[in-house]
């Protein structure tokens, strides 16, 4: 009998979805999660399967035509592992063997890759340099070979990049702490689209840098099941630890604020809080005046050298 | 010049406060010298004059093979002395595993460990801290006893300035532990002020730990005082130590007043003498407690300051 192909490919694990199933789901009735659009209050219900899926996203086309489906096998097998570990080991506070978090550290490395957001970002960017190409192909009058050759390699770079670049990350995360965030009774952690958020509060006042793994600050947050929370980091911050409620509501706003297009929770209800731009904190209020202050003194100054010997053009 | 010229030329550096050129000279001396007496001599040199903070670990090793000489020998106040001398360097040992293993739950409401690699570390760890506090305890007390048999006031006031030292190091860490994860353990660390032992005292008088900070600190004040008193009654110029140690210890605990007092003390003793590298450095503790701790080393870090002890 002819196995059954995998083109329907979900960049959200079910597995992982199925974390945030509602528990009021009326028995009978196939097990739904809250899905909402980004920046909208009013969320429909799906079943984990039908959601956060592309036909042949991770597929290979090779040259003879035919479709390669072994990065979706690898992908399938990695979460596999994981929700072995997540049920035996996360779920139940143990700690994890050497090799246990290596699968973690291997699972966290594919959700950084494996969404849409990281293969629009990363087309968007060879899009750019394929026009560059073609650009400078026509103004020497040349033959666009290079500029092909490039469009060919962009066809797989997504899927490959996964596999390419998953050993590699894996090995940074390895020596970085790792931290369970328990949510104490009455809040959940909900989760997104592309769930594994990358932040560094050094770079949250300018838009120039972007958040890496090397660096000092960083942290690597996936929220795992509506009760745990992964925080990655160079920090002190490891082990099981509980969280409070409105450290709970606090990640929810990161991921809702992160999501690409869709986040998802394990009930219809939502809070305001989530879609506040800032954290309400008195300390963070007093960093952001302080940064505004700075930006305007930046400028005052830099008028008083420069700006005023200019004068002003009549429009 | 021969190795015991050498010897010589270090330890008179040491005595006048040039520590770093003395440790150059011991260093490359240490693989030279075999004869026993001579070896005693250098090890002793080099426990006052190589960085306490870098060398620690050769420097238990040099005070554990004096251990072994003096023992051979049968000479009791020397080994007497070597032991107190191990059991003060152990701290800094014990120092840097409790500083790794309080990083392994320091986590607020920590609840257990995420790896099985941290929860090995911790038992390490734990075990390994035990078993040099143990040993430092032990050294201690035998060295009390061989000093009291001895009568020898001045192995016992080195003693004592030892023990005085590691009741020191003690309370430091047991403060840290009081510390972890309150809301004042954030304001000490933010805020200078909240270090005062007046906020200690009414900050954490429910935490159980923080009761037995007055008595390191009265352990410490005890065995340095006594130090001081027996190396002045025999006219010994380290008696202007001692007091000074006594003023560090007590800088740290953030008793400032009392530190002033015993400053000056040392001064006096150090005038007397004329021992010109300690009033540099009294000069200096000085400058330090009027800036109220504001300038303290990083040693976790790898900071270091040449002056903190004598």
């Amino acid at each position: 009998m002819a196995k059954n192909k995998p083109t329907k490919q979900h960049y959200v694990p079910e597995c992982y979805l199925r974390g945030w199933v509602d528990p009021k789901t009326p028995a009978g009735q196939e097990p739904y999660v809250w899905i909402f659009n980004r920046g909208e209050k009013v969320g429909r219900k799906k079943a984990p399967s039908n959601i956060f899926t592309e036909t042949d996203l991770y597929t290979l086309r090779l040259k003879t035509g035919e479709k390669d489906y072994s990065i979706e096998e690898t992908l399938s097998n990695l979460e596999g592992r994981y929700a072995n570990i997540f049920r035996n080991k996360i779920q139940k506070h143990l700690p994890l063997s050497e090799e246990e978090h290596i699968t973690l550290c291997a699972f966290v490395a594919a959700m950084l890759q494996r969404t849409p957001r990281y293969r629009d970002n990363m087309d968007r960017f060879h899009n750019e340099l394929i026009e560059h190409t073609e650009a400078m192909e026509k103004s020497h009058g040349i033959d666009s070979k290079e500029s092909e050759k490039m469009k060919e390699f962009q066809k797989n770079s997504h899927r490959m990049s996964i596999v390419q670049m998953l050993p590699s990350i894996t090995e940074m995360l390895m020596p970085m702490s790792v931290a369970f965030l328990c949510a104490k009774r009455g809040s959940k952690f909900v989760t997104s689209d592309d769930p594994c958020n990358l932040f560094n509060p050094d770079l949250q006042f300018q838009k120039f840098h972007s958040p890496g793994l090397s660096q000092k600050n960083v942290q690597v947050t996936l929220p795992l099941s509506p009760e745990i929370a992964l925080c990655m980091s160079w920090s002190p911050l490891r082990g099981y630890a509980e969280w409070s409620n409105n450290e709970v509501e606090e990640m929810n706003r990161m991921v809702v604020g992160h999501c690409y297009k869709y986040f998802v929770s394990h009930n219809s209800k939502v809070r305001r809080h989530w879609f506040r731009r800032y954290p309400l904190d008195f300390f963070f209020i007093l960093k952001i005046i302080r940064h505004l202050v700075e930006m305007r003194w930046y400028k005052l100054k830099n008028w008083y050298q420069y700006g005023r010997h200019v004068k002003r053009k009549r429009t | 010049m021969s190795n015991e010229n050498e010897l010589k030329k270090a330890m008179d550096l040491a005595i006048q406060g040039k520590r770093q050129e003395a440790a150059a000279i011991l260093v490359v001396l240490e693989s030279k010298i075999k004869e026993p007496n001579l070896r005693l001599r250098l090890i002793d040199a080099s426990l006052s004059s190589l960085s306490p903070v870098k060398n620690n670990a050769k420097l238990i090793d040099l005070a554990e093979e004096a251990i072994k000489i003096t023992t051979q020998a049968g000479i009791s106040n020397y080994q007497a002395h070597f032991m107190a001398r191990k059991a003060d360097l152990l701290r800094f040992q014990i120092t840097i595993r409790w500083h790794r293993v309080t990083s392994l739950t320091l986590t607020p409401g920590w609840i257990g460990f995420a790896t099985e690699a941290d929860k090995m570390e911790y038992e390490v760890l734990t075990s390994e801290t035990k078993k040099m506090e143990d040993e430092s305890d032990n050294l201690l007390e035998q060295a009390l006893t061989l000093a009291n048999k001895s009568e020898d006031k001045k192995t016992k006031a080195y003693i004592l300035m030892d023990r005085g030292q590691v009741s020191s190091s003690k309370y430091l860490q047991r403060k840290t532990d009081c510390l972890r994860g309150t809301l004042y353990g954030k304001l000490w660390v933010k805020s200078q002020s909240c270090r005062y032992p007046i906020f200690e005292n009414f900050f954490a008088l429910i935490n159980v730990t923080v009761r037995e900070l007055p008595v390191y600190v009265k352990s410490f004040k005890k065995d340095l005082l006594e130090a001081g008193k027996l190396l002045e009654q025999i006219d010994d110029s380290a008696a202007s130590s001692a007091y000074f140690n006594l003023a560090n210890e007590l800088k740290t605990a953030y008793r400032f007043r009392e530190a002033q007092k015993h400053l000056k003390k040392s001064r006096t003793i150090a005038l007397k003498y004329g021992d010109i590298a300690m009033i540099v450095k009294i000069d200096e503790m000085k400058k330090i407690i009027a800036a109220r701790n504001k300038d303290v080393p990083d040693y976790i870090d790898g900071e270091e300051r040449s002056n903190d002890t004598m």
